[in-house]
């Protein structure tokens, strides 16, 4: 029942490389109402049967609980993941849920 | 008739500390402001529908009405549904968690067995085994039967993600069975319950009563056949002529509810509706009382009809608090030498529940066990996760179980890509003879330690939320509660904001419990008044602890 419109997110494919690795570029506000759409799109993404999947999260504003899910999701089933750029918004809420090691940071 | 649970708990001090939901008028203002838009778009939706309705003769008034009527019905029945899911989910768990120590399972469903439950009789059933490894309550039917329809019964479950229903109709002692098996890998075990309907299923409304002028049948599944009828109040069925009817999913079947006037559209809502909970055992009285007494009175003025959203809106908001309430402790220990308080904050946004909780256990004389924890997502499956969640972690104390070996078998129960949600825990143990607590953390915000010369945040060794694998091995972290200290354990609702880091948000939390010298319940308060003035879209559960001077 969240009023759409203000607090979407939207999630586009940018890469996929020769050795399988794909770039998710994440965007606006990952919440209870844009969950689903990010979920139907990393689904699309997992399907394709990507080595590495790396998302990129330096446009995500905001991440609740069942945006969380949606990456946690992701992580168990891709083979490999990490995050690229996190807002500190974002990189702060990883820390405190004791999920650094599930969803890490990309290395630079 | 019956009066928010939360009400009824906070006048009787004796028996119940501290436990605190918002008032639902409050929340209901609250509620409307920010709903504006959606009952706006509902209410000119269904504005145009009866505008046209009222150009035409009384008679399609009435049928709105019953429609109305009917759809709210079927709006009740549906949120009654966890009333029968949560305490069987939870026992199927925790007998497959605890491989078949059923002792724990039973005491969850012994709650919702007998007078003011939905059961009246309940057993936890081993796949292969007909004999039920224990039952509580009345002879069971499915106990009666042979083996290869037990069998069935408990395959059925085993198959399904929602329970199994299992239609026993005939005979004099008519019967609903309920079976639902633990959803984890290579699960073995089924929690089974059963409910009464009255004899002939039937039950006539009353003819003194002041809502006499509505006639129901429910069936279950879609097909309105007396084999399929679960209970009616007349004898003439089907149900012809002016009616309406709705269908609404009930475990692995469904339900179809058939309304028809007896006479005007005045909705006996209220008369039928004890006996239907009684019948399917669906009940959640207080939510369906405060709904049908809300719908009553607004058929006054049921003109305007932008009003009458607003309210059946709130209404089911209204539902979605109670509801939670009943899933939360309704009373707290009391402890020697120890002041707990709780406050327990619902979401203003959207009409669905949260998965916060926070729980107190008095293990021994000396031992007290305090959690809080939040279940990802919001809505009825948050909710039935965080019960199940609640009543293992319960369920691992008592059987001696230190913090971390806790949250380390809770990670048996969920799993967020299967189930879609994950859960922070964190649970504490508090030893009254050192003063000291006792820490595990699965993901959850750390506790903050309050006392007259300054606040920190309590350090413990965070391992990834229950649902998420774990790594490493994380240790249980052990500090001091100083005599004149106040430990605040909560969820991410008090200090989370869109558009500012958690750090700014548990800054402002930390100088709210600096400012404040006041008793524990009052200090909750005025923390939640400072740091969320405006109330705030996500569920709030707060849980203080204090020596007692």
């Amino acid at each position: 029942m969240a009023d759409v419109g203000d607090n979407g997110a939207d999630a586009t494919v940018e890469a996929t490389d020769q050795s399988g690795m794909v770039v998710v570029r994440i965007t606006g506000e990952l919440d209870m109402s844009s969950a689903p759409g990010i979920r139907a799109a990393m689904e699309r993404v997992l399907a394709s049967e990507p080595t590495r999947i790396v998302l990129d999260l330096s446009g995500l504003e905001f991440v609740d609980s069942s945006g969380l899910a949606v990456l946690l999701q992701a992580a168990e089933r891709a083979p490999d993941i990490a995050l690229r750029n996190p807002t500190r918004i974002v990189r702060r809420v990883i820390e405190a849920t004791g999920l650094e090691a599930t969803l890490p940071v990309e290395e630079a | 008739m019956a009066r928010s649970a939360g009400t009824d708990g906070a006048t009787d001090p004796r028996r119940m500390r501290s436990v605190r939901v918002a008032a639902p008028p409050d929340l209901r203002h609250r509620r409307i402001r920010t709903s504006t838009v959606v009952v706006l778009a509902r209410g000119l939706v269904l504005t145009t529908a009866a505008t046209h309705a009222a150009r035409e003769v009384n008679d399609e008034n009435e049928d709105r009405l019953l429609r109305q009527r009917t759809l709210e019905a079927a709006t009740v029945l549906n949120g009654s549904l966890p009333r029968i899911r949560v305490p069987l989910a939870a026992a199927a768990e925790l007998a497959q968690g605890t491989d078949g120590d059923v002792e724990a399972a039973e005491e969850l469903l012994l709650d919702s067995t007998g007078d003011g439950g939905p059961f009246v009789g309940a057993a936890v059933f081993e796949l292969g085994t007909p004999d039920p490894i224990d039952a509580i309550g009345v002879e069971l039917r499915l106990v009666e039967a042979p083996p290869e329809e037990i069998d069935a019964v408990l395959r059925a479950a085993l198959e399904g993600d929602d329970f199994h229903v299992a239609p026993m109709l005939d005979g004099e002692v008519p019967r609903l069975g309920y079976a639902y098996a633990s959803q984890a890998e290579g699960a073995r075990y089924v929690a089974y319950a059963e409910a009464g309907l009255p004899p002939n299923r039937r039950q006539v409304v009353q003819q003194d009563s002041a809502f006499d002028d509505l006639d129901y049948a429910i069936y279950i599944g879609t097909d309105e056949v007396d084999e399929q009828l679960l209970i009616a109040s007349l004898e003439d069925l089907p149900i012809e002529g002016r009616r309406a009817s709705e269908t609404i999913v009930f475990g692995d079947t469904e339900l179809r509810i058939v309304m028809t006037p007896r006479g005007h559209v005045g909705a006996d809502v209220l008369q039928w509706l004890p006996w239907l909970i009684l019948a399917t055992g669906l009940a959640l009285a207080i939510g369906a009382a405060a709904l049908t007494e809300r719908l009553l009175r607004q058929r006054t003025h049921a003109e305007g009809l932008a009003g009458l959203l607003a309210d059946m809106y709130a209404s089911q908001r209204t539902i979605a608090v109670e509801l939670q309430h009943s899933l939360l402790p309704q009373e707290l220990p009391v402890v020697a030498g120890l002041d707990v308080g709780v406050r327990y904050e619902p979401g203003v946004e959207g009409v669905d529940i949260g998965g916060d909780w926070y729980d107190v256990v008095a293990l021994d004389e000396h031992h007290v066990l305090v959690v809080v924890g939040d279940v990802s997502g919001r809505g009825i499956p948050a909710a039935a996760v965080m019960a199940s969640m609640r009543y293992a972690i319960r369920a691992y104390a008592a059987q001696g179980d230190p913090p971390t070996a806790i949250l380390r078998k809770l990670r048996e129960l969920l799993d967020v890509t299967r189930d879609g949600h994950f859960a922070t825990v964190l649970c504490g143990v508090i030893d009254v003879r050192t003063r000291e607590i006792t820490f595990a953390n699965a993901g959850h915000p750390n506790a903050l330690l309050v006392s007259p010369t300054g606040a920190h945040f309590v350090t413990t060794d965070v391992a990834a939320p229950i649902g998420v694998p774990s790594i490493s091995d994380h240790d249980a972290v052990t500090i001091a509660i100083p005599d004149d200290a106040t430990l605040l354990a909560f969820t991410d609702g008090l200090f989370e904001r869109r558009g500012e880091s958690i750090d700014v948000g548990l800054a402002k939390l930390r100088e709210a419990a600096l400012r404040h010298d006041v008793g524990l319940d009052e200090l909750l308060g005025l923390i939640v008044a400072d740091v969320v003035p405006d109330g705030t879209d996500d569920d709030i559960a707060l849980l203080g602890v204090r020596w007692q001077t």
